[in-house]
Parts: C-alpha cells; sequence; structure tokens
C-alpha cells in the first residue's frame, strides 16, 4: 500500500510540472544579411559577388544543455532547414519548467543510423531532394549558386555534403552557449563558407570523400548564436 | 475459474499477435535469417502487388520508355538477357550488366560496387540515372498522382491515397522481396525430395572444391566483393567497389553474384562480356589476368579437365527455378493495368 501511495505521488508530482514552448530559429544568412533565393551578396574578402539559390541542411540530436549535462534531450526529430522556406527553420520545443540551461547542442546532418535504414519519411523522405541516388546516403548540406568567379558552366557551384561511412563520415556536432530564452536565433552564415573554399578552383562537391569532410568542419563553423 | 478464463484469454491475444506478426515472407528452410528487416516494412499483398504495378511501369522513366522490367525481365531471372550493358532512355547503353533481382532480402548491399546500401533506396540509382530512366523521384510522384489507377492502389496499399517518396521506395522493396528463388533441383536435392544424376553430382563436388568459398549454397554467394582475374576493359575503365571507398584494396572488386538461375541470367560479369558458360569457365581455368586484389582462391588458376567442365556446368544447370522463372505472380499485372485507363503517356508505351 505504501509503495501505491508513493507511485500515486509520483504520478501527481508529474502531472504538477508544467512546461514551456523554446522555440531555436536557424536562419541562413549572408554576414548581416537574411539569405534569401536569388539575391546577390557581396564578399569581401575575395571581392566578388555571390549569389545562393539554394541553402538547405539537416539539423538533428537537439539537446538543452546545462555545463557539461544534458538537460533535455529532443533527439527524436530530424529537421530539414531550407532557406526558401522560413516555417522549415522555426524549431519549436516543449520543455518541462524548472531546467536551467546555458548551451544548445546539435549535428549538422544525418547520423550513420538514419543513412542506412532505408526509405525514411517526413524530412527524410529521398524526395527532398537531400538524399544520393547513386551512392546511398543523405546530403547534409547543400549549397548552390554562381559567382563570376567561378569558371564553372554558367559560373555555378554546387556543395552537396554528405557521406556517413568511416573514414569520410561527414556528420558535425556543435555546440553553441546562449542565455537561457524562450527565443533562440542561430545563424548559419553562408559568407564565411566562402573563406574555406575557393569556387574559382573547387566547384563542385557532389559525393563523399576527404573534400566533402574538410567542408563540413568548415560548414559546423557557420553556425553561431545571435544575440 | 476466472483464472483459467484469464490465462486463455491471455494465451490468446499472444496467439493473434503472433498470426498478425508475419512481416516477411516464408524462409525456404535451409536458407539462413535474411537480412531485410522486414519489422520496418512488413509485407501486404497490397502493398506488393503495387509494387508490382511500379516494377512493369515505364511511368517510371522520363520519356514513359522504361520500366525496372525492361531491364529484369522475369524469364531471365530479371537480368536482361542479350544486353552486355543496361539499356536506358532514348537508347542510352550505360557501363554495367544488368543484375539478376532474386533473393534480395538476403544481400546486404546492391549494385555491382556496393554504392547502394539498402533495397529500399536502390531503385532511386536507375530512376534517376540519365543513361537508365533519366527521372526524379518528385517527377515520378508527380505522375503517380495525375494516373487514374495509382491514388487507389497507394490508398489500398497504406490506408490513405498519398503519395510520397518512402512509399514509392517501400513498395518497390515489397515487390522485390518476394522474388524468392529457392525451388532449383539443388534445392529438391537439399530437402530429400530428389537426387543429382551421378553427373551433376561430379560437378557439385567440383563446385565445392573450387567455387563454394565465393558463391558459397545456399545463396550462391556471400555478398562480398572480390577481384576475379578480369581484365579492365578500357573502354570502361570501371575500377568497381574501389571507386566507392577511395581505397586501393578495394580497386577492381566487384559483388560476387548468385549463381542460381545462371542458366538464363547471360551474359555474364559486371560487364557482360561472356555470353556463355563455357567462356565463365574458360576464364577461371586459364583467363586470369594476375592483380594485387585478387584473393588467394585464385592466385592459382582453377584446373578443370574438359569433362569436368562439362560435370560442372551438369550441376550448374540444377540451380534453375522453372517455379520461379513461370511464376505468374511475377509478371507483368494485366490485371491492375486494365483496371483503369492509363494515363495517355504510360498507355502509349506498353
Amino acid at each position: 500500500m505504501k509503495t501505491f501511495y508513493l507511485l500515486l505521488l509520483c504520478i501527481c508530482c508529474r502531472v504538477a510540472v508544467t512546461a514551456h514552448t523554446v522555440q531555436v530559429n536557424f536562419t541562413p544568412v549572408f554576414g548581416s544579411q537574411i539569405l534569401k533565393p536569388g539575391q546577390t551578396h557581396y564578399h569581401t574578402s575575395t571581392a566578388d559577388s555571390i549569389r545562393i539559390e539554394v541553402c538547405r541542411f539537416y539539423i538533428s540530436h537537439i539537446k538543452f544543455m546545462h555545463d557539461k549535462n544534458v538537460v533535455f534531450d529532443a533527439a527524436a526529430q530530424v529537421y530539414l532547414i531550407d532557406m526558401a522556406d522560413t516555417v522549415s527553420q522555426q524549431l519549436q520545443f516543449t520543455l518541462p519548467d524548472g531546467v536551467n540551461w546555458n548551451a544548445i547542442s546539435f549535428c549538422l546532418g544525418t547520423d550513420s543510423a538514419t543513412n542506412v535504414s532505408g526509405a525514411l519519411g517526413g524530412s527524410l523522405d529521398p524526395a527532398n531532394g537531400m538524399y544520393w541516388a547513386w551512392q546511398s546516403g543523405y546530403i547534409n548540406f547543400k549549397l548552390e549558386g554562381s559567382s563570376p568567379r567561378c569558371t564553372a558552366r554558367k559560373h555555378e557551384f554546387q556543395f552537396h555534403l554528405g557521406g556517413y561511412a568511416s573514414p569520410f563520415a561527414t556528420l558535425q556536432q556543435i555546440r553553441l552557449d546562449c542565455v537561457q530564452s524562450s527565443n533562440i536565433n542561430v545563424v548559419c552564415d553562408t559568407a564565411k563558407f566562402f573563406d574555406y573554399t575557393d569556387v574559382k578552383t573547387t566547384a563542385a562537391i557532389m559525393s563523399p570523400g576527404a573534400r566533402a569532410v574538410e567542408l563540413s568542419v568548415a560548414a559546423a563553423g557557420l553556425f553561431a548564436v545571435k544575440p | 475459474m476466472r483464472k483459467s478464463t484469464l490465462i486463455l484469454g491471455l494465451l490468446g491475444v499472444v496467439i493473434l499477435a503472433f498470426r498478425s506478426w508475419n512481416p516477411g515472407p516464408a524462409t525456404p528452410a535451409h536458407f539462413p535469417k535474411p537480412v531485410y528487416d522486414f519489422a520496418r516494412n512488413p509485407l501486404r499483398s497490397e502493398t506488393v502487388q503495387l509494387g508490382r504495378a511500379l516494377f512493369y511501369d515505364p511511368l517510371l522513366s522520363v520519356n514513359n520508355g522504361i520500366s525496372c522490367a525492361s531491364c529484369h525481365s522475369q524469364y531471365n531471372g530479371f537480368a536482361h538477357a542479350d544486353h552486355a550493358l543496361s539499356h536506358g532512355i532514348f537508347d542510352s547503353i550505360g557501363t554495367r550488366n544488368a543484375p539478376a533481382l532474386m533473393n534480395l532480402a538476403w544481400q546486404k548491399s546492391f549494385m555491382w560496387d556496393g554504392a547502394v546500401n539498402h533495397l529500399d533506396v536502390q531503385a532511386l540509382a536507375p530512376i534517376t540515372h540519365p543513361k537508365e530512366m533519366g527521372e526524379t523521384l518528385n517527377g515520378v510522384i508527380k505522375k503517380l498522382n495525375a494516373s487514374v489507377i495509382y491514388p487507389s492502389l497507394f490508398y489500398n496499399a497504406f490506408g490513405d491515397s498519398a503519395i510520397t517518396g518512402q512509399r514509392v521506395l517501400l513498395a518497390l522493396s515489397q515487390f522485390q522481396l518476394t522474388l524468392i528463388s529457392a525451388n532449383a533441383k539443388y534445392d529438391s536435392v537439399k530437402a530429400g525430395k530428389a537426387v543429382f544424376t551421378p553427373q551433376q553430382q561430379r560437378g557439385y563436388a567440383l563446385f565445392k572444391t573450387h567455387c563454394n568459398t565465393c558463391h558459397r549454397e545456399p545463396m550462391f554467394t556471400t555478398g562480398a566483393f572480390s577481384s576475379n582475374g578480369l581484365p579492365v576493359d578500357t573502354t570502361l575503365n570501371d575500377y568497381g567497389r574501389g571507386a566507392i571507398t577511395h581505397r586501393s584494396a578495394d580497386s577492381l572488386l566487384f559483388k560476387i553474384p548468385t549463381l542460381r538461375n545462371i542458366e538464363f541470367t547471360y551474359p555474364y560479369m559486371h560487364d557482360g562480356r561472356f555470353t556463355r558458360l563455357s567462356q565463365v569457365l574458360n576464364h577461371y581455368t586459364s583467363g586470369i589476368v594476375p592483380h594485387k586484389n585478387l584473393p588467394a582462391e585464385l592466385q592459382k588458376p582453377i584446373s578443370l579437365s574438359p569433362e569436368e567442365k562439362v560435370d560442372l556446368t551438369a550441376f550448374l544447370l540444377t540451380l534453375t527455378d522453372k517455379k520461379f522463372l513461370y511464376n505468374p505472380a511475377y509478371s507483368y499485372p494485366k490485371e491492375i493495368f486494365s483496371r483503369g485507363r492509363r494515363n495517355p503517356a504510360s498507355l502509349s508505351s506498353q
């Protein structure tokens, strides 16, 4: 009987815990400008104009952290963030009240288990254009556009970064410190991407390999919390 | 009384649970456990039928001209007879021999180089390849939505008529998972229902000595990749697995194919260079070109007398499964396609 009351107490406590919503916005930007399809941006370090047509990426394994501890794990969902779809950029989480956190942690890309699980649905449906047909696996980060500096056909560049198998695994773990709030703004600054690679020499990465790994590490560095 | 009713009731629930929990096809007794996880995509006859319709429908290609079955014909063990390299839209010729499709639930990776890691996503490769079907998954979905028959086929298969990329792929998998070949004479012998002729028996002994390491029974493949000493065709320069893993140890390695129904899956090898079984045997006895990735088994040529080659061939012919090759459940689904007026695009190519 004692156990029963204890159990009842636990259930009551559990019900009594109220929750609140935390929205995490992932906004693709170019420097200080919000990315919009077809807009031309000026890249200072190469003195070049860059037009971004496509910027899409997967965000997974989102966790709210307090110092080194995970205090809330929202890992189940994989989000496809698309510069052309503002709704896709607004991720909402229901956190129990009283949880203290000072960082968020997430992965850029899809994990290897996801990559070997066959045909998946929702954000992971291969029809979303983020899946490689010829060599199985998700494209974790896709950036396409054009620049006069790029010598490829029509001055177009295409970076499709992905690959899950060792030694060319591209999944990136990112941790960003932040001040606890119901609204967190994370930017993905694509301008920085062109500090790491020159479209004049490399206009396309479309398959897993050493370059895809290097540029994925660079892509992870594009993310920052905007106060 | 109450207790026994409860127990009986519970037992009933358990039995019912097991009865409905039959996600995969019956596994032949002498086969190992399937690799495919049927719990994630439990077979339903309606979904299998949808997959069969998709498999035979040229709507999957950009010009509505080529279906999966164009290069995977049932009477050839779902390989492509007489065509060394796969054919595609607008008379394109690909770079590899269309492989035979059977016992796919036991296959760990797909394509000659293992580039595809799961049966569900295999179809994406031929659908989108510019020299095969040249379509996009979204293009296929659009055409399926516009067709007369497919929304109801998807409804029957999935409980609502939404057509998604995932559902197209899962249905294609379901049909292909039913393509099980386990009724060859070899299988009857294993089941104790038939006996080999003396010649077949001699051939079986030779097979076990010379071939079974790679073409391991009862699947007649280990599913691994290997070099078999074929010189590179310089018009193709296909290095197989090496191009996927970027490892020199994988250069010139190709998937070991099953030998089941080999009588009908000609031409042979990844580039279809051999049209007859005798050429294949001659390659292993006198055609192997040394290569750093040649496996130990092939370091020394296989020695077979002309009589032994005949015996070995006699055994290989016991892997022909007529029930599989002529199973009406795998054939062109006339009854599905005649149910509704086809959309004109796919009708024109029938």
